[in-house]
């Protein structure tokens, strides 16, 4: 029943079609051409505002995190440079009088007793250049003016001192001073976050840190020869997440290889001249 | 443009070879992306017309005279049962198998898959109940069925992208391009459907109007498919 209704639309007489009919059904085809193309121009010109809206407001969230990450590194540097000068007034001041006393004590005391002075004296002594080196690598002034090479110098030999693992450095080209002076500052901080999470996660007999500098870029190279860790799997930490906002900020590419058994590797290359892109 | 008339299945065909042969060399460009399907339905309408030509074919030449009068009285002698089953039944499930793997949203693949479902089984049916019709004539109740199959596809995958909050990238992606091109193909060549009474009873002046009118329909439709699938980049999902 249902069939023989559609079949209406079946005819099979003999018909021919009027010319007006012909005009019809041309006008009416073109009448649905321009019909759909409108539908379809309206839904792109709206697609396209929805799309410039997105995008807006994509680069406004970015901004903000942008702006939530610098602010984050002001308060982490001004908390560093505050323990630094802290390490340096106090505990340092601390150290250089008992230091200063010990020196009179060891010429009065008994002949037995002055090679544990003599012994004390030094400690003491090691452990005030201990703190004055600590506080220049948490400084951000001094890094500010001693500058990226001396100041990755200056944390090799601290950390060579400490006899956990040996750090071996090589610098090729000529040592450039940064155009942008915290520049210097974010790429030590990756630097030290590095070294201090190999000391502390990896088990590692040595670091080796290659620092080439050509007049474009500043490529540096940092390998351990520790466990390593397989970077698909593991959840990122804080530290790890901080180095990677730290270089995205200036503009670096960052590279971090690691696979179990063969130690972790970082490329960093900074660019002097602002890509523009 | 006696030629053309003379010719018109040639031409068809040709508009049809133009749109695979580029979805052929391009398809490594979209191996990985839902593009293939679309590709692979290229395809497919180009072989169905390759083989819908088989009458006009027997027809103009005089080898096959012998096969033409083995088929003089069956209905095999005109192609409608070939364009009946590929072209209104299975091209739309090719479509529609098309959309619902390019659209995302869940309720709407149901509803396209559901409804794609129930036009199968109404075309089995249809088709069953009206044997004749089917082997003599274009079905005109299935065409229109179908229409409605093609135009959720359509519907559906624009009615996601306005919805979506994320697909900045529609303008270079092929379904779009694809999406418009049927939306208009389908809108504007449906009343030539309501006319196939005239088509049938061999008007004339009535067929070659049709024949114009899609012709120029088809050619831009597959013309507009192989630009979009030459400027479109491919999207993963």
């Amino acid at each position: 029943m249902f069939f023989t209704i559609l079949n209406l639309f079946q005819t099979s007489e003999q018909v021919t079609v009027t010319e007006s009919e012909r005009y019809l059904l041309v006008y009416m085809m073109v009448v649905l051409f321009v019909l759909t193309t409108l539908i379809i121009l309206f839904f792109v010109t709206f697609q396209k505002r929805k799309n410039k809206l997105l995008i807006e407001k994509f680069e406004q969230q970015k901004r903000f995190e942008e702006e939530i990450i610098i602010t984050q590194q002001e308060i982490q540097e001004e908390t560093l440079k505050h323990v630094g000068r802290e390490l340096h007034d106090n505990i340092g001041q601390l150290l250089a009088v008992a230091s200063m006393q010990i020196n009179l004590i060891e010429n009065t005391v008994e002949e037995k007793s002055r090679a544990k002075v003599k012994d004390t004296s030094n400690i003491i002594k090691d452990s005030l250049q201990e703190v004055r080196a600590l506080s220049k690598s948490l400084n951000t002034d001094v890094i500010f003016n001693a500058g990226l090479g001396p100041s990755i110098a200056n944390e090799v030999e601290r950390i060579n001192r400490m006899n956990v693992l040996e750090v071996k450095m090589k610098v090729e080209g000529e040592i450039m001073d940064f155009e942008n002076k915290k520049d210097e500052v974010i790429v030590f901080r990756i630097f030290q976050e590095f070294v201090s999470n190999t000391i502390k996660y990896a088990n590692a007999k040595s670091i080796e840190i290659m620092l080439s500098f050509t007049p474009d870029e500043l490529d540096i190279n940092i390998s351990d020869d520790g466990d390593g860790f397989d970077i698909s799997e593991t959840k990122k930490g804080a530290g790890l997440i901080n180095m990677e906002n730290r270089a995205e900020m200036i503009n670096a590419t960052y590279q971090l290889n690691s696979e179990v058994g063969k130690g972790t590797s970082l490329n960093l290359k900074y660019p002097f001249k602002p890509k523009s892109n | 443009m006696q030629f053309f008339f003379y010719h018109y299945s040639l031409f068809s065909l040709l508009c049809s070879f133009i749109a695979a042969l580029t979805g052929f060399l391009l398809f490594d460009k979209f191996k990985n992306t839902n593009g293939r399907y679309f590709i692979y339905y290229l395809f497919f309408v180009f072989i169905i017309e390759l083989i819908g030509g088989y009458t006009v074919f027997i027809d103009r030449n005089r080898e096959f005279l012998g096969l033409r009068d083995c088929l003089l009285n069956t209905p095999f002698l005109n192609n409608f049962w070939w364009y009946n089953i590929t072209w209104k039944i299975v091209a739309v499930i090719l479509l529609s198998r098309f959309y619902q793997k390019v659209l995302e949203n869940e309720s709407f693949k149901r509803i396209l898959k559901v409804s794609t479902i129930l036009f199968t089984i109404f075309a089995f049916f249809y088709v069953g109940f009206n044997w004749d019709i089917y082997l003599n004539k274009s079905l005109i109740v299935l065409k229109l069925t179908g229409s409605i199959i093609v135009l959720q596809c359509v519907v559906f995958y624009f009615l996601e992208l306005l919805n979506s909050e994320k697909n900045i990238a529609c303008f270079s992606s092929l379904e779009f391009y694809v999406s418009a091109v049927i939306l208009i193909w389908w809108l504007t060549t449906m009343p030539l459907d309501f006319y196939n009474v005239y088509f049938d009873a061999n008007d004339k002046s009535y067929i070659k109007l049709r024949y114009g009118i899609l012709f120029i329909a088809n050619l831009l439709m597959y013309l507009c498919f192989s630009l979009s699938l030459i400027y479109s980049k491919p999207q993963n999902k």
